[in-house]
């Protein structure tokens, strides 16, 4: 592919052709801010946050979606494009519920001598973002200050139906990444876009509430959404409660899934934190023991193993393999003449919630007058719903959240003492194939599934792991058109 | 005094528009069967150098340019639409010619169909249209039973009511059964249109021009008018004068002598103030420039548009920001919601003005909504958002005094 030169902000820039402005400018170390673009997908240019000024251009260009031309001349950075994003802020912030943004600190030019962290920890500030909130942010940046708009009085009330994702549309920006990842990656379409104009609205389809809908609780929305117009249901109080009381036992189990985001959250290096620092810090807000997910995830995989080795030659093909929750929801929802085939098997934090019910309590000899809370901390949003329909255990908690559970009870994981983690039973281990079906998937925008041959009981199959609900929805429409060459579909949300 | 020229119009009022047989005799679909001898390339290259047809919505694009673009385009699924989706404040000129002379319009869509090599063509009727829809699919019956549609199938669909589905890629959309929203450019219509396939999406006007050009030639066609945009242009008259109406003009006719001529100037004598040409999307012009003809061209120099042609009368006894509040409110109700923008700002300008309007206002309301003006008119996604304050950026450049009247008394 042949590459064209523009000029980013009087710099020379050598772009590949048909890349787009955003592409270039980032691969080069300028930055542009975005706020509605999500990486892998097509891009809807809605937020009009990332416009930058292109030469010979009447209007702004949105830097996600216009390419790069042979002599273009960008400014990323200029005072109009600046004020126009400041506009745009002010018009969004000005329709998005204050209860995040009273508090002024956050956003406030006036302040620019306090330290982020501590507006990070003001506790008059209940934004469910956990104080990550990519609009706050932006508001920082660009020092929207005082709103000239009259101020909407909070017009929706609050979804909370499904019990673990909760809806407020009072918070909604309308970027529509959310709508975008259900119906594009996830292909559930539970979610999307109703009205015109200023009345426009993200809703759950029919207009129903959101467990009403064809929702399956995946947790990719909660994920993707910049603001706080849907997350989990927030516990952390209760669980704070909890581990700071006597009368309780509290244990935890980590995976490995949250060190990514946490340590980016944290400003750390991502080298510089390892579980030892996250138990560390749940043992001095009072948990009681962490483990980490190790155990639970081999013994829930070599059951599946066995279970799998014993049945391969009598069950029906193909066996669709599942450890979510909200894949299996799936196929009954979407597939239910293929609900048969599903196998489903624990995830480690079901299996956790089983052995701490059935094997620990006894191990560790846990006072049995003391109640037990068991607490899962993973990336994975879709063991929040998982555990609120099974309650395989009491509290998940995702890497936002501890983050913000450290922040408020003083734990700095730079300064902590490591503390190795809780040992109890022992880890399985499994033959390399069958490890790498039944690993648990990292749910990303734009991967691909992944074949393997496995052998189970004996015979050698073809498998397959799909690793969005999408994936799901493409391997299963095969079976149902007979043209799927799997005998082993394992699909996840 | 000028007279108007029925080119588009030419057998309105004449034949029964319910009977192609009046429009055969009346030497209709002669230009189609012209057409379809003659080569593509010339066909395309007679309205797109000599006849230098442009497009009669708004936008003044080439419009053998746009054929030719779709006749190159790789493919044999290729589409024509004709956007009937006529919402602009103060325009009905679409409903005329539809009304008057469906089979006009169905010929220069077959026209098209044979110029670009596409086989189905559609009709996107505005949804209040009802009886002109009935009409259209009476008279495509009559084109398809004469034989006239050989294998191009044209079919009508109905729009539900939103003004921004006028906007080609947001009609499309709607045509397609999703949201009537804008899509991203480029690609264009003629590169990725309906169903991603190459569509010429043309205004009703345009087609309508069509036959005559092709039966009577370029050079003829090209005489009439302005240089820069030839031909004839129906103007829709409203507001403060004495004959409010549509008539049919060549381009070079002054807007002076419109309302003066044709409008028989202002009601009750009494003094003109301003005249909005193009309808809620365009801007006000001051009288110093009532000397302007009506192309496009022209209105562009003195930073005005043609927009859709129509042409609003406004007397001195109105302040112009009570015309304001309807203005903008219109935007406010009309915009899809796609972009940030044009979803709040719209909403916010209206809020504005029309606390303005209702004496509420003060001078940081003024600057306000200046902010959002210009803010708007280089940030918002499509050409809506984008012009929805071009009536209030000139009206507030041309009368100031108007706002400054209305503003709340300030307590020393």
């Amino acid at each position: 592919m042949s590459n064209v030169n523009i000029t980013i902000n009087d710099k020379p820039v050598s772009a590949a052709q048909g890349c787009t402005i955003l592409e270039a400018a980032t691969s080069s170390g300028i930055r542009i801010p975005t706020l509605c673009f999500l990486k892998g997908l097509v891009p809807h240019a809605n937020c009009r946050i990332c416009v930058v000024e292109v030469e010979g251009s009447r209007t702004f260009q949105p830097a996600c979606a216009t390419k790069v031309s042979e002599g273009m001349v960008i400014h990323t950075d200029s005072p109009a494009v600046r004020q126009s994003r400041k506009n745009t802020l002010e018009l969004l912030l000005s329709r998005h519920s204050v209860d995040c943004h009273h508090c002024l600190r956050i956003g406030s030019s006036k302040c620019d001598d306090l330290d982020p962290t501590f507006c990070e920890m003001c506790f008059f500030c209940d934004c469910v973002r956990e104080g990550i909130c990519e609009l706050q942010a932006l508001a920082r940046e660009y020092k929207v200050d005082i709103l000239p708009y009259k101020l909407q009085p909070e017009l929706y009330s609050i979804d909370l139906s499904t019990e673990c994702i909760v809806r407020n549309p009072n918070k909604c920006i309308k970027c529509r990444r959310c709508v975008d990842v259900c119906t594009n990656v996830q292909t559930v379409h539970a979610l999307s876009i109703v009205n015109r104009g200023s009345d426009i609205q993200v809703m759950p389809s029919m207009g129903k509430p959101l467990a009403e809908s064809p929702c399956v609780q995946c947790g990719r929305c909660v994920q993707v959404c910049p603001t706080g117009a849907i997350h989990g249901l927030d516990k952390k109080d209760e669980l704070i409660y909890h581990t700071h009381s006597y009368t309780t036992t509290t244990i935890a189990q980590v995976s490995d899934d949250v060190l990514d985001e946490l340590a980016k959250l944290s400003k750390m290096k991502r080298s510089e934190l390892d579980i030892c620092h996250i138990v560390a810090g749940l043992k001095k807000i009072g948990v009681d023991y962490v483990v980490n997910e190790e155990v639970a995830l081999s013994r829930g995989q070599a059951m599946a193993a066995q279970c799998l080795a014993e049945n391969a030659a009598t069950c029906e093909r193909p066996i669709i393999i599942t450890s979510s929750h909200a894949a299996a929801q799936f196929v009954n929802r979407y597939f239910p003449s293929l609900s048969g085939n599903v196998f489903s098997y624990d995830s480690a934090q079901q299996q956790f919630g089983k052995l701490v019910r059935e094997n620990w309590s006894q191990e560790i000899k846990l006072e049995p007058s003391k109640k037990i809370y068991t607490i899962s901390v993973t990336s994975n949003n879709d063991n929040k719903g998982e555990a609120t329909k099974n309650g395989s255990v009491d509290f998940v908690i995702n890497a936002r959240e501890l983050y913000r559970i450290f922040l408020r009870t003083g734990v700095n994981l730079k300064k902590i003492k490591k503390v190795d983690p809780d040992i109890f039973g022992v880890a399985v281990e499994l033959a390399p194939p069958m490890m790498r079906l039944l690993a648990p998937v990292v749910w990303e925008i734009g991967s691909s599934v992944e074949e393997m041959d496995v052998t189970v009981g004996g015979l050698t199959l073809k498998a397959v792991v799909g690793k969005t609900l999408g994936h799901a929805r493409q391997l299963l429409e095969q079976v149902k058109n007979e043209t799927s060459p799997y005998q082993i579909i394992k699909i996840s949300a | 005094m000028i007279r108007e020229m029925r080119i588009v119009l030419r057998n309105a009022g004449k034949i029964n528009p319910a009977s192609i047989d009046d429009y055969i005799s009346a030497g209709g679909y002669k230009a189609l069967k012209k057409a379809r001898t003659m080569d593509r390339k010339d066909l395309i290259g007679m309205l797109e150098r000599s006849g230098n047809l442009r497009g009669r919505g708004g936008a003044g694009f080439n419009t053998g340019s746009k054929w030719g673009s779709a006749f190159q385009a790789e493919g044999p699924e290729k589409y024509v639409i004709c956007n009937a989706d006529e919402g602009e404040p103060g325009t009905y000129k679409d409903r005329i010619i539809m009304e008057n002379d469906p089979h006009t319009v169905i010929e220069g869509i077959l026209i098209c169909a044979y110029a670009i090599g596409a086989k189905d063509c559609y009709i996107y009727c505005r949804g209040e249209y009802r009886d002109i829809n009935a009409l259209l699919k009476l008279a495509i019956m009559q084109a398809r039973e004469k034989g006239l549609c050989d294998d191009v199938e044209i079919r009508v669909a109905s729009g539900a009511g939103s003004y921004v589905c006028g906007e080609e890629t947001a009609l499309i959309e709607s045509l397609e059964g999703k949201r009537g929203e804008p899509r991203l450019k480029p690609p264009f219509p003629t590169v990725a249109g309906f169903r991603r396939k190459p569509t010429v999406v043309n205004n009703v006007e345009t087609f309508a021009s069509v036959p005559v050009i092709v039966e009577k030639g370029a050079d003829w066609f090209r005489a009439i008018g302005s240089l820069n945009y030839p031909g004839t242009k129906l103007i829709c008259l409203s507001g403060d004068v004495v004959h409010r109406g549509s008539i049919e003009v060549p381009t070079n006719v002054t807007i002076r002598d419109i309302v003066y001529g044709f409008g028989g100037g202002i009601q009750d004598g009494r003094a003109i103030k301003t005249v909005q040409v193009g309808g809620s999307s365009c801007g006000f012009i001051s009288p110093e420039h009532l000397d302007i003809s009506v192309d496009f061209e022209s209105m562009r120099k003195i930073g005005g548009a043609l927009g859709s042609g129509a042409v609003m009368v406004v007397d001195d006894n109105h302040n112009i920001v009570d015309i304001l509040v309807s203005i903008s409110e219109f935007f406010a109700h009309e915009s899809c919601g796609k972009c940030a923008p044009c979803r709040e700002g719209t909403l916010r300008v209206a809020e504005l003005v029309k606390r303005v309007a209702d004496g509420e206002g003060i001078q940081a309301d003024l600057e306000q909504i200046r902010t959002l003006a210009d803010h708007m008119s280089r940030s918002c996604f499509c050409a809506l958002g984008q012009s929805a304050t071009t009536a209030i950026s000139s009206a507030m450049s041309l009368f100031p005094n108007d706002f400054q009247s209305k503003l709340k008394a300030q307590e020393v």
